[in-house]
């Protein structure tokens, strides 16, 4: 079995959630850029697949979710969170319903495991519609090639300093979608 | 005699919302409802005037969970509303996806659901301190079957590979080998977490009610995907098309889901544990192993064993899959185009969903548009069975002395050891408040 890619990148969402499948398809463009020693992957089920993927050789984990727009987020804006406590999501945990094992359940899982890598980056892109829809709003549209320019910019600038320990691995496909 | 009153509002670890209202004054219970609150969503309304194609794409959107069994039930019945007869290669392949939905749904409930109960914690995150290997385990499970239900269906949920007629994308040899060695693999996992239930306390009750699930005469075969309509206290089966002679729904106040009663009795179980208490004997022999270990013999009149029954079932749903995907194997998968219909008239179709028996009736009109749509839902006919439970369970809780606190949990857990899913039952058309 190829060893596991110290670079996990997952996008979160749903394909038919309109803006909601930003990540997704963020994850899906990453996938084809190939980059070696990281695997990209999507998932309609962070909840509980995200803590599942997390292997103890992933250094570093990248979500990418799509979040509501407001005044300071337009559509299809995006922006690095650096304070998990932004995500505002700590009132709905697990303890509530299936509804709620969502990307934050993930991360608290993954967490309470151990296998939350220090270096957890999230990423969240700006969308207006979330209704059941198979289309991107426009706006969303165009901010998913800037995205994800900027993550593989930022990816290979940390795998770059942080390379010296590793076997260089082709580029891992994962699954998106 | 005791005066008490709970008030849980919302139930946790469930799918959906709901609450439990219960009084106790001198002894007399005076109030006990399990009261849906969620909005009704008016499924059976909107799919009116749409295409006969469109209703399993429809109808799985009720649910993110059991979104497989609505497909499964719509596309059966849309095929008895047109002629259809599918291939015995689509046959195999519903059955897989619909063993992974049962696993992935018991999982779901056994292992981050209902699983904090017996550790005394909130909820699963809790557990991943405590027990990390249990969450390990239970993630690792729960992937599996999402995966399956993936490569068969074209996604995890709401599958679009699956069409009444046929599939429309088949999955490739490379991934049914890797599914079937994954589920090899996961053996090792169920045991443990067979292990691990099979030292938690099961609270003693017991009621008889009557248990009602499909059931396959004529094979061997455990009944997920055929079978007529059976019942503990009705065994002689009824076809699926005369449903409405099992299954007669009501309108209560305190619920946004209808209930069901059946010719025999004010309320009935569907489930896990009614297929085991019907079917026990179809189980494979790894499974009813697990069922001798784990003290479960037919007929159980303990609705917390659901949780146990589920259990029994991935052992069975598991190496069912294996046998599925090796025939696949053997056989080779082959494009098939999609049947096309011959007529449009009217048909019902059904399957056992993870949470029980699922019914969907379709009236098409001449040009093939929905005209009228029925479903029948396991958790809406769970409904009036919980509340007797409830009913027949608060004396006992009061005369041992527990707490208003103990006894609020122990009445939480029956409701989640019936595993609703709260949101599917809510899907109905008429609402007419008393």
């Amino acid at each position: 079995m190829a060893a596991e890619p110290p670079v996990r990148i997952v996008g979160c969402g749903r394909w038919s959630m309109g803006d909601d499948q930003a990540g997704l398809a963020v994850a899906d463009r990453l996938r084809h850029r190939a980059i070696p020693n990281v695997a990209v992957v999507g998932s309609e089920a962070p909840g509980t697949e995200l803590p599942a993927g997390l292997g103890e050789a992933v250094e570093l984990l990248v979500l990418i979710d799509a979040a509501v727009a407001d005044e300071r987020h337009p559509p299809g804006t995006s922006e690095r969170i650096r304070d998990r406590g932004q995500l505002k999501l700590a009132a709905t945990g697990p303890h509530r319903n299936t509804h709620s094992l969502n990307v934050d359940t993930g991360l608290r899982l993954a967490a309470a495991l151990g296998t939350l890598p220090k270096d957890t980056w999230i990423y969240a892109i700006f969308g207006s519609n979330f209704d059941r829809c198979l289309e991107l709003s426009p706006e969303v549209e165009a901010g998913i090639e800037p995205l994800t320019r900027r993550i593989e910019h930022e990816v290979r600038q940390w795998l770059a300093t942080h390379a010296s320990g590793w076997r260089t691995t082709d580029s891992h496909p994962g699954c998106c979608g | 005699m005791k005066s008490v009153s709970v008030d849980v509002k919302h139930v946790t670890r469930v799918e959906g919302h709901g609450n439990i209202a219960v009084k106790v004054e001198d002894g007399e219970i005076t109030k006990l409802q399990l009261q849906i609150v969620e909005s009704p969503r008016f499924f059976e309304a909107f799919m009116r005037g749409r295409r006969w194609h469109e209703a399993p794409h429809i109808a799985c959107r009720i649910c993110g969970i059991c979104s497989v069994g609505h497909t499964t039930a719509a596309v059966k019945a849309l095929e008895a509303a047109t002629g259809i007869e599918v291939t015995p290669q689509t046959r195999m392949l519903r059955k897989l996806i619909l063993n992974a939905e049962q696993l992935q749904s018991h999982y779901l409930h056994l292992l981050f659901l209902a699983i904090p109960d017996f550790f005394g914690v909130g909820s699963v995150i809790p557990l991943a301190s405590t027990h990390p290997e249990v969450v390990k385990t239970a993630l690792r499970l729960k992937k599996l079957a999402n995966d399956i239900c993936r490569v068969v269906g074209g996604r995890h949920i709401h599958p679009i590979a699956v069409h009444a007629g046929g599939f429309t994308h088949l999955p490739r040899p490379e991934e049914l080998i890797e599914m079937k060695r994954r589920l090899i693999d996961s053996r090792e996992d169920i045991a443990a977490i067979a292990s691990l239930y099979e030292h938690v306390e099961i609270p003693e009750f017991t009621r008889d009610t009557e248990y009602v699930s499909l059931s396959v005469f004529g094979n061997s075969e455990y009944a997920f995907y055929d079978g007529d309509i059976i019942s503990t206290l009705q065994p002689e089966p009824t076809k699926v098309c005369d449903y409405r002679a099992r299954a007669t729904e009501s309108v209560v106040e305190h619920s946004a889901a209808k209930h069901v009663r059946s010719p025999n009795s004010e309320s009935y179980m569907v489930g896990a544990l009614a297929r085991f208490n019907n079917n026990h004997k179809q189980l494979h022999p790894g499974a009813k192993a697990l069922a001798e270990r784990l003290g479960l013999m037919a007929i159980c009149t303990n609705s917390f064993h659901n949780n146990t029954a589920q259990l029994v079932e991935c052992v069975h749903c598991t190496e069912h899959s294996i046998e599925l995907i090796d025939n696949m194997l053997t056989q080779g998968l082959k494009e098939e185009p999609l049947v096309e219909p011959s007529f449009f008239h009217k048909g019902a179709g059904s399957t056992e969903a993870p949470r029980g028996i699922l019914f969907h009736e379709y009236e098409l009109d001449d040009d093939g548009r929905i005209a009228n749509a029925d479903l029948i839902i396991p958790t809406g006919q769970n409904l009036a069975n919980i509340e007797a439970d409830m009913r027949a369970m608060i004396p006992g809780l009061l005369e041992s002395g527990m707490s208003r606190e103990e006894m609020t949990l122990r009445l939480e857990m029956l409701v989640r050891a019936y595993d609703p899913c709260i949101s599917c039952a809510t899907h109905f058309l008429d609402i007419e408040w008393l």
